[in-house]
């Protein structure tokens, strides 16, 4: 038995109960194949980087599993054959995987910066009232030169 | 003096935590160019080893979608 890794994009069209019941399918095949399912992971539905199937859209999920190295042509042969499968990718892992993170998926870092963006543009918001203060007093002081 | 090359630095070596991986594909985009080709060592500064793993993670990426083979280049 080896260590895999999986990421594969299932046609946009295909969403929540049937995107659920094609990875179960992927599930079944790995298991009838007495491989065995560690993690799976539902990024959800992305942008391609270029068309497939002249599909611009995909949801992609990933799957760490064990398998025999003999059963990984068969199931990558299934896998092509599957019209709701638009891509897939195969990896074998040298040792076990890192199972602790809840997700891989790196646009849900991009989230994550995004907020601290936020946060920045926030900072900077308080950082132009303190400013704007500061005018009204320069304001103020020249009322007063006036005066 | 004028033809001392600066010393290369391998970001990678240097920041251990930075891991390759062809998931992370918001960190492989700073070794690709804007049309979308691998950036050669000689330009970064990246060590041998680390190159390779680079360029087998960048492939990955463009072969599951993550990245582009390359990027249309508007024909002016």
């Amino acid at each position: 038995m080896r260590y895999y890794e999986m990421l594969f994009i299932v046609h946009p069209n295909y969403e929540q109960d049937q995107l659920d019941a094609i990875v179960n399918a992927v599930k079944k095949e790995i298991t009838a194949k007495n491989g065995k399912i560690l993690k799976v992971d539902n990024w959800g539905k992305r942008k391609l980087a270029y068309l497939i199937n002249k599909q611009r859209y995909g949801s992609y999920v990933l799957m760490y599993f064990e398998a025999e190295p003999a059963t990984i042509k068969d199931l990558y042969e299934w896998m092509e054959i599957q019209s709701q499968i638009l891509h897939q990718l195969v990896i074998r892992l040298e040792n076990e995987p890192d199972l602790s993170a809840e997700s891989e998926n790196p646009d849900a870092a991009y989230v994550r910066s995004d907020q601290t963006n936020d946060e920045k543009k926030h900072d900077s918001g308080e950082g132009k009232k303190d400013y704007n203060s500061d005018d009204e007093e320069e304001e103020s002081e020249e009322n007063e030169v006036e005066a | 003096m004028a033809f001392t090359s600066r010393k290369k630095i391998c970001k990678y070596c240097e920041n251990k935590k930075i891991k390759i991986d062809y998931k992370d594909y918001k960190n492989l985009k700073r070794s690709i160019t804007e049309q979308g080709k691998i950036i050669p060592r000689r330009v970064t500064g990246t060590c041998a080893k680390h190159q390779r793993e680079l360029v087998t993670a960048i492939k990955r990426a463009r072969n599951i979608a993550l990245l582009p083979y390359s990027y249309d280049v508007i024909q002016n």
